[in-house]
């Protein structure tokens, strides 16, 4: 890629008492790509995404927003975030136009008209003038997204955007998030641990455990999957004993089979052949699936399901 | 600078958005007319020369009540974000934390001086309301005066302390009772400790400031107010030192 990164870790390590949290942590985002940061819980996302932000000072290593260092230039190089730290605490005491207010007044060039556009970005024109204290949990996390956006940040952190949502709540923001990342065009970082929402809402995926980055996704979009060569497919079938002797003769590994099924790895242009073949031994075929790899059967491929340490 | 000014503005908004503060101000001003319903209005009071002056004198009550207020603010202001969690989205802006540091601190300042002034000019105005023919000595005026810088760089004193234990400890409740224990205990703590030529050094024994106003300075040889302030003035710096330090320097992981 040509284009400059947005953010850059390098090597990053994290060290709180004699436990080290992050441990020589790198990577780089880029401009107009929506990131999934993921990782068991204690695995260490919150705590690099304070180092980001600046919450939290890195033992080693640097960090650098837009070329510029936040531990060096914590004004400059923070202008270009916004975000929300897990969840969106905001003054519950105060209307949310008067929460917006307040931090638009701590950045430079947010006018009346900004923080209006933004209210209306995140559809909370009808509210925005009540207490926070009355808003459910849904309207506050919009509310910590129009402050997150208030001045156009080139990079938005989200951790654990999602949590204590609803599934129509969720569903919502994901929606909010694919269309200000569009309208605004910004580089997003969200962490969770929840693995289906970050499949549907992310271009990449960066998956950490113990501190260190052990993976590093492309998120496949459909058609590329319907292209890949080889597939695990699920075959519904009676006799499967009679469809498996078929199989061996064809020379096809069996991955797993039981009463009613078996699962095998074939490549997509030789699917109907089998088929042909197994119809033509008079096989019953009750039904032929692709079962495509989600992302949470390689989370836990790549974590190993294993325990936080 | 108009950054800072915009800070303060900010603290602004969040105390007066508050239930809880409107009903401390509530008691600021229920306490300044109860010390003037209990006002000597009998002129020919044979125990009291001069009314007016009595009144002026006696009405330190408020004083306690605003330190007590200002105490309460300086052990929260910081407190509350770290509590709430909402410090989290207020150190994630282009502002240096030493400015959102000294803001807050800058508010609670602010809010005691200006009850303070307040508080003069009602009871001056009070004053003048219950006593038509009095008048005011130059004397009388610069022992008021006196009283009420005194009494001003008293609170001053408190709300750093109790700024420097919240932001310290994180501890609303920690930093208020500290603060106010201190503040409600010291000239008692004085005294016990009055044999022990050490204890002078001791900032809760200077803390006394308003005793000084009636005298001409010096309380004994050793205890001047030139010495009190001394005293106070380091500590004071102490105190800022380690404010500014650990906020600057911490982790946020609340």
């Amino acid at each position: 890629m040509s284009k400059q990164p947005v953010v850059q870790l390098d090597h990053i390590t994290k060290v709180i008492g004699n436990k080290t949290i992050i441990d020589q942590l790198s990577f780089e985002l880029f401009p107009g790509e929506v990131v999934g940061f993921l990782g068991p819980n204690g695995a260490g996302k919150t705590t690099t995404i304070r180092m980001i932000v600046g919450l939290m000072a890195p033992t080693a290593g640097e960090i650098l927003i837009q070329g510029i260092d936040v531990q060096q230039d914590f004004e400059k190089a923070i202008s270009h975030v916004g975000a929300i730290v897990e969840n969106p605490e905001l003054y519950k005491y105060m209307s949310g136009y008067k929460n917006l207010l307040h931090y638009a007044r701590m950045v430079d060039g947010v006018t009346e008209e900004r923080i209006d556009e933004v209210i209306e970005l995140v559809g909370l024109q009808n509210r925005i003038e009540q207490k926070v204290s009355t808003y459910s949990l849904g309207m506050r996390q919009r509310l910590g997204l129009a402050q997150a956006l208030l001045h156009r940040p080139s990079l938005l952190i989200l951790d654990e955007p999602t949590n204590g949502l609803d599934p129509a709540g969720i569903r919502e923001f994901r929606d909010y998030l694919r269309m200000v990342a569009d309208k605004e065009d910004v580089c997003v970082l969200v962490s969770s641990h929840l693995l289906s929402e970050i499949e549907l809402m992310c271009d990449r995926t960066l998956i950490i455990q113990s501190g260190k980055l052990i993976g590093e996704k492309q998120i496949q979009k459909e058609e590329v999957t319907a292209e890949a060569k080889k597939q695990i497919v699920q075959f519904q079938v009676n006799p499967v004993e009679k469809a498996i002797s078929i199989l061996q003769l064809q020379k096809i590994v069996l991955l797993y089979s039981n009463q009613t099924s078996f699962e095998i790895e074939i490549e997509r242009d030789n699917v109907p052949k089998l088929v042909k073949n197994l119809v033509a031994e008079d096989v019953s075929i009750f039904a032929v699936e692709t079962r495509v790899k989600s992302l949470e059967d390689e989370f836990l491929e790549i974590t190993g399901g294993k325990s936080v340490d | 600078m108009i950054k800072f000014i915009r800070l303060i503005q900010n603290e602004n908004m969040k105390m007066f958005s508050q239930v809880s503060n409107w009903v401390m101000l509530g008691f600021y001003f229920v306490i300044i007319f109860f010390n003037v319903a209990m006002a000597p209005v009998d002129e020919t009071d044979q125990f009291v020369a001069d009314p007016f002056s009595y009144f002026l004198s006696s009405a330190d009550t408020p004083m306690v009540v605003i330190t007590t207020l200002s105490i309460i603010w300086a052990a929260g202001i910081m407190a509350a974000e770290f509590s709430s969690g909402t410090v989290k989205l207020l150190l994630i802006r282009p502002v240096t934390r030493t400015k959102i540091l000294w803001a807050k601190y800058t508010l609670v300042v602010l809010y005691a001086l200006v009850l303070s002034i307040l508080y003069y000019v009602l009871t001056l105005m009070f004053g003048f309301l219950l006593y038509t023919d009095a008048s005011l000595s130059s004397e009388g005026v610069m022992i008021l005066a006196k009283a009420a810088g005194l009494s001003f760089l008293e609170s001053l004193f408190m709300i750093t302390l109790a700024y420097m234990i919240a932001v310290i400890s994180y501890n609303r409740s920690l930093a208020l009772g500290v603060s106010m224990f201190l503040y409600l205990t010291n000239t008692v703590i004085a005294f016990f400790l009055q044999t022990k030529p050490w204890s002078k050094f001791l900032f809760f024994t200077q803390l006394n400031l308003t005793k000084y106003a009636s005298h001409d300075g010096a309380v004994s040889a050793l205890n001047t107010l030139a010495f009190a302030l001394c005293v106070l003035g380091v500590y004071f710096i102490l105190f800022v030192v380690a404010t500014w330090v650990t906020f600057s320097n911490r982790d946020v992981a609340s």
